[in-house]
């Protein structure tokens, strides 16, 4: 491969559309910047809200997400795809937040119960589902509700990190700079998420697929 | 599936990061191995399922809201910026203004002095007022055991009606 090729092939994200949008918000293009927040609006609302539980509180933190992009875009460098950028900064808000919350649920227990060790309200939500396994076909809302559950059941960064695999298409590599990550790492939390979320959705999928198997 | 390594080669397959050599091996057991086939379906579906929850939308005009907030936070910033770039005045009308400051804290100060010594003057008044008595009184309180041995003031009375005192100076002038 020659160097040219070569360096092509390293500066690929400059071809990426929402880098040159990002570029002319540098250049105080204001109606660029609206484009991006109308391309990513949705997408990472709904991240925060996967995350969050709270689409009020999403929407808060997309809106300062963007805020975030607009006041640093004087400085910007264009060293990665605009989403992978844009998703570190909402990463690092996320996380932010919930640290906060956690900070603020520690000090309201401290006060209110001294057995801290006790399950989340969700995990005894999930285990009363559990308990009740499914006798029967759930419905689309039910089945809904029991990945919701799941979902809630891996850390942060795991759901994060399948957040981003699953709903952005983000590659390893991508998602590593999303998270300030090494790939190794990135590798690693995906394998912990994926593989907690099939053993919490097992007994439903065992259903799914001895119904599939009669059918057939 | 047995080892981290192992789950982790097959989630990367999964999401298409293997390489192809290795990506070869997996397709391999995939074949001659039925639990690797079951893990691999197994986490498909479990993986699928995250489609059920539900798309997220941006609540109406939540892109006009942001742009409005960034216009906000610019002209906020041009303000600021205008307001510490802005040269220093230097009129007649600022003259006056910074005279009337420093009037009123001259006056100020000159009223705490005055303030400060009559306050001074009538603590001191008052401390000295009892000094006052004291010398008023002095020539009876040097005499004073003398008088307390007497005891009665009228007793004194009728001794110098008597004239006891009269014979005493009498005798002093002889």
């Amino acid at each position: 491969m020659s160097s040219a090729t070569h360096q092509i092939d390293q500066n690929a994200w400059l071809r990426d559309p929402d880098v040159q949008r990002m570029l002319r918000v540098r250049d105080d293009d204001e109606a660029a910047f609206g484009e991006l927040v109308e391309a990513y609006q949705n997408r990472l609302i709904g991240i925060f809200t996967h995350v969050l539980h709270d689409s009020a509180a999403a929407e808060d933190l997309a809106q300062e997400a963007f805020l975030r992009v607009y006041r640093a875009r004087h400085r910007y460098q264009p060293t990665a795809k605009f989403a992978t950028w844009l998703f570190r900064i909402a990463n690092n808000l996320a996380t932010n937040r919930q640290r906060s919350v956690s900070r603020r649920k520690e000090v309201s227990l401290r006060g209110a119960d001294s057995d801290s060790q006790g399950p989340r309200p969700e995990e005894n939500l999930a285990a009363e589902k559990s308990a009740l396994m499914p006798t029967r076909q759930l419905d689309k809302e039910e089945m809904r509700e029991v990945v919701r559950q799941s979902l809630d059941t891996l850390n942060e960064r795991q759901r994060m990190a399948l957040l981003l695999n699953k709903f952005e298409h983000m590659s390893y590599s991508d998602i590593a700079a999303s998270m300030d990550l090494s790939v190794q790492a990135v590798k690693s939390l995906l394998t912990r998420a994926r593989e907690n979320l099939r053993l919490q959705l097992e007994p439903y999928l065992t259903g799914s697929c001895d119904q599939d198997s009669k059918k057939k | 599936m047995s080892t981290d390594k192992e789950k982790e080669e097959l989630v990367a397959y999964l999401d298409g990061e293997l390489p192809d050599e290795a990506a070869s091996r997996i397709e391999k057991s995939l074949v001659e191995d039925a639990s690797v086939r079951r893990d691999v379906e197994q986490l498909t579906k479990s993986f699928d399922l995250l489609d059920l929850l539900p798309a997220s939308q941006a609540s109406d005009g939540f892109a006009e809201k942001t742009l409005t907030a960034i216009r906000t936070q610019s002209s906020e910033t041009k303000a600021e910026s205008t307001d510490a770039d802005a040269p220093v005045e230097t009129t007649s009308s600022n003259y006056s203004q910074r005279a009337i400051v420093w009037g009123i804290r001259a006056a100020a100060f000159f009223g705490l002095m005055f303030a400060a010594t009559l306050g001074f003057n009538g603590a001191f008044r008052q401390n000295s007022e009892p000094i006052d008595e004291l010398l008023t009184e002095l020539p009876i309180l040097q005499r004073l055991d003398e008088y307390q041995e007497i005891g009665d003031v009228e007793f004194l009375k009728s001794l110098n009606e008597s004239g006891l005192f009269n014979e005493r100076d009498e005798a002093a002038q002889d």
